[in-house]
């Protein structure tokens, strides 16, 4: 069972880095009429789209450390 | 990188940088002391590795200088538009390199830990024959621990 998860981590990885890479720095170089441009989404969102995860996770950690420190004063009290 | 205390990652003791020195003519050799008297002729040297956190903030730090002077466009370039679109998005492309990277890690070593399940049982079958012994021996326990 621990194997599976590590091993479905690994591949997504390898999945994320290689659709990155082929979306930032191939796809510049490719003619805009090839097909392999209907794979991926404008430019824009390669952009927008990590940044916003990012932004999440940050708030999300937040979000933990905050509820982490209340209920633990909570407790005190 | 994520591969533990092999180098120095805390600075434990002060660093002196003596050479060795050699003996003086009236001084004992440091053989002939015993072992658990500092031997005041050679003191020992302690080298320091830069932690790997510094290095990658030097690291990171030097390439954010070149980044950001070249999209303030401190110095004159004739890229093409591609190299160009490229090098901009360049820092988020390394963070995702670097996330996916260390995702990749963590799940390998997830996948490949070496679980010794008989090891295991064997420590717990002799944890319990510890405690019957005790116990028959008169050991009284403050703490009931498995």
């Amino acid at each position: 069972m621990d194997q599976a998860v590590g091993w479905s981590f690994v591949s997504l990885a390898g999945f994320v880095f290689t659709y990155y890479t082929i979306w930032v720095i191939v796809l510049p170089f490719v003619d805009p009429d090839q097909p392999i441009h209907n794979f991926f989404l404008p430019r824009f969102y390669a952009i927008a789209g990590p940044l916003v995860a990012g932004v999440l996770a940050l708030c999300m950690i937040g979000a933990f450390i905050i509820y982490v420190s209340v209920s633990k004063k909570l407790k005190k009290s | 990188m994520f591969d533990g205390d092999q180098e120095g990652n805390t600075l434990t003791e002060p660093t002196r940088m003596q050479a060795e020195l050699p003996h003086p003519p009236g001084v004992i050799a440091e053989e002939a002391l015993p072992s658990r008297l500092p031997s005041p002729s050679q003191p020992k040297t302690h080298p320091y590795t830069i932690p790997k956190l510094y290095q990658w903030l030097l690291v990171a730090s030097v390439f954010m200088a070149v980044w950001l002077s070249y999209v303030a466009g401190y110095f004159k370039t004739s890229l093409r538009q591609e190299y160009h679109d490229i090098i901009l998005v360049l820092p988020l492309y390394l963070l995702m390199t670097f996330a996916s990277y260390s995702l990749a890690l963590l799940g390998y070593r997830v996948a490949t830990f070496n679980d010794c399940k008989e090891a295991a049982e064997e420590l717990q079958e002799d944890v319990k024959e510890a405690r019957k012994d005790l116990e028959r021996k008169g050991y009284k326990y403050a703490s009931d621990w498995q």
